[in-house]
């Protein structure tokens, strides 16, 4: 899997490419957290690339979640294939994220 | 000093009366075989997502029955279901009742007291020695229900547990699991593992009820012998090359599966045009 962030004003933003599965999760984990550690508390996730995600991926965007929230921070995620809505539907995740279509929309949604 | 406990070990606390009885029954033990799952999960043990469970790291954990499990898991040749690990540690959960109470009366929790009554039955109660660990437990689940903050891993993996063991007597009032029940079904459907086990209670229910437990499929084990049958009928020859409603790991799999569970048919066919399942006569 490919991790690649980018500082923008503000906020930071994560794209993630492939499978955030049982061999990446720690990884992106890893990668997530460092930003918050710098103080990044507002982080879009761009998961456009990934195909596939699984129990720990999603643990892994619950605990940065919690961690954002305390700094009173926020994460945004857009992007999402069908799958991955199914997915985030299924498990009741997208109750506790906001979950955006567009790049625009998660950069307004991670401000308002 | 604190203590540890790993969620088999809290579940079975919360199933403890204030008179030391422990709720006894074939509900309640696939509670607890779930409930080791979900302790592997959260220890980084294996991964799942919605129909498979997936070994993750083969470190040993401090529990040797856990790592027993773990062995076996990691062992297997093809992933298998959650619904497949739950009914495997379902067939040994005498084994894993006693190292559940071993554990906890090890670590000083409860104790054990033998009860006789009429001279001819036995009965086991296990009283609480340290109140403040379930208190605790109590504590922290009920509170995450009453106020709207994002859930710990742990609590989850609890609220999921009982919501879907059907207990949440143990932790809520009626008119409590009334008020909250949307919070309460909310959290509970975060673990995949969790939504599995009514689905499994009703199978092992029915199992038991027509004494064919060792002799059932399960809906993946009947999926199994349809991708089979359907390869040798098409001539396909891997997997890629099955349709989507076939496929392991696609999200049109999972609704097959779905089907398959609650229709109980071992023969189905799919129509893509207007995305609706079949059940053919066996």
């Amino acid at each position: 899997m490919e991790v690649i962030d980018k500082k923008e004003d503000g906020f930071v933003v994560f794209e993630l490419r492939g499978r955030l599965d049982t061999a990446h999760y720690l990884e992106v984990e890893k990668r997530l957290n460092e930003a918050v550690v710098k103080g990044n508390s507002r982080i879009i996730v761009d998961l456009t690339s990934v195909d596939y995600i699984s129990s720990s991926g999603l643990r892994v965007l619950l605990l940065i979640l919690k961690k954002v929230k305390e700094l009173d921070g926020n994460i945004v995620l857009f992007g999402l294939n069908e799958n991955l809505k199914e997915v985030f539907e299924i498990s009741g995740f997208n109750k506790f994220f906001s979950i955006s279509d567009s790049y625009d929309g998660a950069k307004a949604a991670l401000f308002s | 000093m604190d203590i540890t406990l790993t969620i088999p070990e809290e579940i079975f606390l919360l199933s403890i009366d204030a008179e030391g009885n422990q709720l006894e029954n074939k509900e309640f033990d696939v509670v607890l075989a779930s409930s080791i799952l979900m302790e592997l999960a959260l220890q980084n043990r294996i991964d799942t997502d919605l129909d498979f469970v997936i070994p993750d790291q083969p470190t040993l954990t401090t529990n040797v029955m856990l790592d027993e499990i773990l062995s076996v898991i990691h062992a297997s040749e093809k992933k298998k279901s959650i619904s497949h690990w739950i009914i495997y540690i379902y067939s040994q959960i005498d084994r894993v009742k006693k190292n559940i109470i071993s554990g906890l009366v090890q670590k000083k929790v409860i104790r054990i007291e033998n009860e006789r009554l009429l001279f001819v039955f036995s009965s086991k109660k296990f009283p609480i020695i340290k109140q403040k660990e379930i208190i605790e437990v109590k504590l922290r689940v009920r509170e995450l229900i009453f106020n709207n903050d994002i859930p710990e891993l742990r609590e989850i993996v609890l609220i999921s547990l009982i919501h879907y063991g059907s207990i949440e007597f143990v932790l809520f009032t009626d008119e409590e699991s009334q008020e909250y029940r949307e919070r309460i079904s909310q959290i509970a459907k975060m673990d995949m593992i969790g939504q599995v086990i009514s689905r499994i209670m009703s199978e092992i229910t029915m199992a038991i009820r027509a004494k064919v437990l060792l002799r059932i499929k399960s809906a993946e084990q009947r999926m199994d012998d349809l991708i089979e049958k359907f390869k040798l009928d098409n001539n396909v020859k891997s997997d890629v090359e099955l349709p989507e409603w076939l496929k392991k790991g696609t999200v049109q799999y999972h609704k097959t599966l779905h089907f398959m569970d609650e229709t109980g048919a071992t023969k189905i066919n799919y129509n893509a045009e207007d995305r609706t399942y079949l059940v053919l006569e066996d």
